[in-house]
């Protein structure tokens, strides 16, 4: 009777070294490695979860494990194995995630997504395979690396002053409240290696029972970059690494502190009710298609000009087109320029960033000064004339030319020069009407004792429009 | 058929892990090269218990397969 043999869940053949026939991983001899796919794979059949299991494997000398374990596989960027293990097992209800990690993926450049991917408690088993060097690069120090220990980029042994001290993965983890089995096991010797399989099996039986986030550390071999042979290799581990990284339980907890909460899509009555547009719009329905509107608003930082750009977007929306509003934002929010990208269309919107508009409001010179040359040919421009003195040199451009802050002024509210901005462009282009324009606004703007006003400049900028601009 | 270890020749990298963890002693190193220089190892019939410690100490999925005498005569 056949008592142990090659799991099921392995490939018959690894195709990836050497030819067809194949059946040798590409580790070198007395590697870690295969002993913790030999155990992980045993538990993948004793449980026959093959079919629902995705294996996320890292960067590192596991990179290939998608080519020995017959399962889903994602071979993830450096360190991030957590992170789309993360996406995987939200959007695959009955899915056995397996993030698999080495110690510079999980505990260096990884660092990050490990911690959070524990702290959210996710439905996971990581498995961390600690040799305290970097494997496939040829032996640089790793986060693990134990002080005084000589490796590639530490010649002299590592030294606690000068690259700090080993990082310890399962205390760390165990410092957070969600994970629910946190536990470091050792492949020095047989009986380690059954006690390792344990808690694999502990960690996998927590993602069919659906317990949420286990940590597995396995302290591991690389006998090649410690330049010990392989059966020293595995005492090196007893007397050298178990001392600092204690083999134990850290935690088995019956259930997660947290219930995991599935994550649900906004609907799109909340949604209305989240940007405070729940109220119908009235709109006169329009037959023909309009041509993608690339408007481009800039001015100073506080005149207005990114919400002006939601005013314009949302007044896309109550008329049915789509629409994406894209703001600039950084230091330049304060005082500087700031500018906002609206794109109107009937088709689809790709990228939502204005490179070249096709109508550009310019709310104040040094707007025009860094946009003038932008705009696409055959497009219009406004120009702000109340703080623009120059006039436009492109001559391939169709402009207007309006004090759209006097006119918001004498309308009781010169902070709504863009509005009167956004007025102008509707009647220009005859994209929105002016009538949405007014039903948007009172959903538009936050503080309703303006509306009155907003309302008075969009009047004041629509006649300025017809007395001086519509024949232009 | 006893309890005993099959060696499959070509996956061994003679990394004498499972020689040295051997309870009963039951494998050697043999002399001879695999396709890939490694000095494979060999079973000897020393009272084995088949145990599986061989088995969990090689790192390659398939090289080391161990039968149980089941009292039938047969593998």
């Amino acid at each position: 009777m056949v008592k142990h043999a090659k799991p099921k869940s392995f490939y018959d053949e690894f195709v990836r070294k050497g030819g067809p026939g194949e059946k040798n991983t590409h580790y070198c001899p007395g590697c870690g490695h295969g002993n913790v796919h030999k155990l992980v794979a045993e538990v993948i059949d004793e449980l026959g979860i093959q079919d629902k299991t995705v294996f996320c494997s890292p960067v590192g000398c596991s990179v290939f494990a998608y080519y020995y374990f017959d399962v889903g596989n994602v071979q993830c960027a450096h360190g991030r194995a957590p992170a789309a293990g993360t996406g995987v097992t939200r959007s695959l209800e009955d899915g056995i995630v397996i993030s698999y990690q080495g110690d510079g993926d999980l505990a260096g450049i990884g660092m990050g997504s490990i911690m959070h991917a524990a702290n959210r408690g996710e439905h996971m088993a990581v498995f961390f395979v600690n040799n305290a060097i970097y494997g496939m690069t040829g032996g640089q120090m790793a986060p693990t690396t134990l002080v005084g220990q000589k490796t590639l980029t530490s010649p002299f042994g590592r030294s606690a002053g000068g690259e700090g001290f080993p990082l310890t993965m399962c205390e760390i983890i165990n410092t957070l409240q969600a994970p629910v089995f946190i536990e470091r096991v050792s492949l020095a010797n047989a009986p380690r290696i059954l006690k390792a399989k344990r808690a694999i099996r502990q960690a996998l039986v927590n993602q069919v029972e659906k317990k949420g986030f286990s940590f597995v550390e396995l302290l591991s071999p690389c006998p090649i970059n410690w330049k010990i042979e392989p059966v020293q290799a595995r005492k090196w581990i007893i007397d050298t690494m178990e001392p600092l990284f204690p083999v134990k339980n850290f935690r088995n907890l019956e259930e997660a502190p947290a219930k995991y909460e599935k994550p649900v899509p906004v609907s799109d009555a909340d949604m209305k009710k989240l940007f405070n547009v729940e109220k119908n719009i009235s709109v006169t329905p329009k037959e023909a298609h309009i041509d993608e509107q690339l408007v481009k608003l800039a001015g100073f930082g506080g005149q207005g000009v990114l919400s002006a750009g939601v005013l314009l977007a949302n007044c896309a929306i109550a008329e049915k087109h789509n629409t994406s509003w894209l703001p600039s934002y950084g230091p330049e929010m304060r005082g500087g320029t700031a500018n906002a990208g609206v794109i109107i269309s009937d088709g689809q919107i790709g990228s939502p960033l204005v490179d070249n508009p096709t109508f550009f409001i310019a709310m104040n010179g040094p707007s025009l000064d860094s946009f003038e040359t932008d705009i696409l040919p055959g497009g219009m421009a406004l120009i702000n004339t109340s703080l623009i003195e120059r006039k436009v040199e492109r001559t391939d451009i169709k402009v207007l030319y309006a004090p759209l802050t006097e006119i918001a002024q004498e309308a009781g509210m010169a902070a709504a020069a863009t509005v009167a901005g956004i007025t102008m462009y509707a009647l220009a282009t005859g994209v929105i009407a002016i009538d949405t324009i007014k039903q948007v606004i009172p959903l538009s703007i936050k503080r309703k004792s303006l509306v009155e006003e907003n309302l008075r400049v969009v009047d004041a900028a629509a006649e300025y429009f017809r007395k001086n601009l519509e024949k232009g | 058929m006893a309890n005993h270890v099959e060696i499959a020749d070509g996956q061994c990298k003679g990394c004498r892990l499972c020689i040295e963890n051997c309870p009963t002693h039951s494998l050697v190193q043999g002399s001879q090269l695999n396709k890939s220089g490694y000095q494979y190892a060999k079973f000897e019939q020393h009272g084995c218990t088949a145990c599986g410690f061989c088995y969990y100490m090689c790192p390659e999925p398939g090289a080391i397969t161990v039968i149980k005498d089941d009292g039938k005569g047969g593998a």
